[in-house]
């Protein structure tokens, strides 16, 4: 009897401590995917306040229209990298009237929002969509990037909330030096998310205008995207008209499609 | 030692192959199996540059679309219409990433299924491709295939359609 009971455990104990081990070994490959806890961002007080700065004083500006140079990396199939650029002109007042028109390399487009509506053409193709859209320049653009998935370039600064927005996904951010923007004085700074590195550089003076805007797309071999703002105009007088569409002859009311899934609401890392 | 003996069977073989089968994925817990298939997974998708995938999977099979919706069967050969860009800004997109699984031209210039549904969207016709009006709205006709323009985000795409002149 003793004997056999000994047969059995030099036959089980070495199999179940072999079972032990293998999920020993094995178990973290399943912790793994287990969620981070959220830290709060690394970022330096410095880099917060000249970032805070900007963002009071874009917010507090009822009108402006700014200029900007845009460059932007594209990946081809073929694995070559190459740039394109296009001109962005930008003008809002606040609460609600916008419109930025964009003329580039691959597009020349158009998009007006008047308090009621948003309308985007395109005017190389001569097509345009418009859709209904709340009666302020944060919710609308908000509902557009939701429900439609609008790109909405440099929205990021026109929100009166940019700062919440801009810090809410940052892991950290720095003060990394004062620097020149086509002649004009700037603080440097450079934050990180996860999957995209973003710097901006902004004016040093009484009126902290972004002077540029640089994102690297970690998840995408490093792609970046630049905008050089070229001019900016806190005074403008602008045309009557300027904020309502009038669609060109032969132009052609196309429709949209929804966003397959919404976006998640007021999330750092969601797009 | 002899193993014809049933009990023996029970004590030698069962453990030794319940542990084997565990370990090799035949049974439902098995971390071996999760590992083999999520590095599969892994190594099959490359993500695109909306968070999502523009690929063709381990057999060229799947491709997974930029909200993590469309599923393209990717024939062979398939042309991919769309460059990589980039495509995330602080808070939200920024630039023209291929948008996934909508940008896949079959071999003949036909469009696999796109991810809303209805027919496929194409970011850029196929060469050949003509524009028609009917009933005042443009369509474009390519190998037999109709698209119609249409936007999808802030750039005009092409989404394939039943031949809209057919009764």
């Amino acid at each position: 009897m003793i004997e056999k009971r000994r047969t059995l455990y030099r036959q089980w104990v070495p199999l179940g401590a072999a079972l032990v081990l293998s999920f020993c070994i094995l178990a973290p490959a399943w912790s793994a995917e287990a969620p981070k806890k959220a830290k709060a961002p690394d970022i330096e007080p410095k880099a917060g306040e000249v970032l805070r700065q900007m963002c009071d004083y874009l917010k507090n500006l009822p009108q402006f229209s700014v200029q900007a140079e845009v460059t932007e990396d594209v990946l081809l199939t073929s694995g070559q990298r190459i740039q394109y650029a296009r001109s962005v002109e930008a003008s809002v007042r606040r609460p609600d009237r916008m419109r930025a028109e964009s003329v580039g390399d691959r597009d020349n487009r158009q998009l007006v929002y008047d308090g009621k509506t948003i309308t985007l053409m395109d005017r190389s193709k001569n097509f345009y969509t418009t859709i209904t859209a709340p009666p302020e320049i944060d919710a609308a653009l908000d509902h557009g990037v939701q429900a439609f998935n609008l790109r909405a370039p440099l929205a990021d600064l026109i929100y009166t909330k940019s700062y919440e927005y801009l810090t809410a996904g940052a892991l950290s951010g720095f003060y990394a030096g004062l620097s020149k923007v086509q002649g004009v004085p700037c603080h440097h700074l450079a934050f990180r998310q996860k999957d995209i590195d973003w710097q901006i550089w902004i004016e040093n003076s009484p009126t902290p205008a972004p002077r540029k805007f640089l994102i690297t797309d970690k998840t995408a071999q490093g792609l970046q995207f630049t905008a050089v703002f070229t001019r900016w105009n806190t005074s403008p007088q602008f045309e009557e008209g300027l904020f309502t569409f009038v669609a060109p002859e032969k132009a052609e009311k196309i429709d949209i499609l929804p966003a397959a899934t919404p976006a998640p609401p007021k999330k750092g890392q969601k797009r | 030692m002899q193993i014809t003996k049933p009990k023996a069977i029970l004590q030698k073989v069962l453990p030794l192959f319940l542990c084997l089968a565990m370990l090799a994925g035949l049974l439902p817990v098995s971390p071996l199996g999760t590992m083999l298939i999520n590095d599969a997974e892994a190594r099959g998708a490359a993500r695109g540059p909306g968070g999502g995938a523009a690929v063709a999977g381990p057999r060229g099979a799947a491709a997974v679309g930029p909200r993590g919706n469309a599923v393209a069967a990717t024939p062979r050969n398939y042309v991919h219409t769309g460059n990589a860009s980039v495509a995330a800004g602080p808070r939200r997109a920024y630039a023209e990433g291929p948008r996934g699984g909508a940008a896949y031209v079959g071999p003949r210039g036909a469009a696999v299924r796109g991810p809303y549904g209805g027919g496929a969207v194409v970011r850029t016709m196929p060469v050949g491709a003509r524009a028609v009006a009917i009933a005042g709205a443009t369509y474009y006709v390519a190998s037999g295939v109709y698209y119609r323009p249409v936007y999808e985000g802030s750039t005009v795409v092409y989404q394939e359609v039943e031949n809209p002149g057919a009764q």
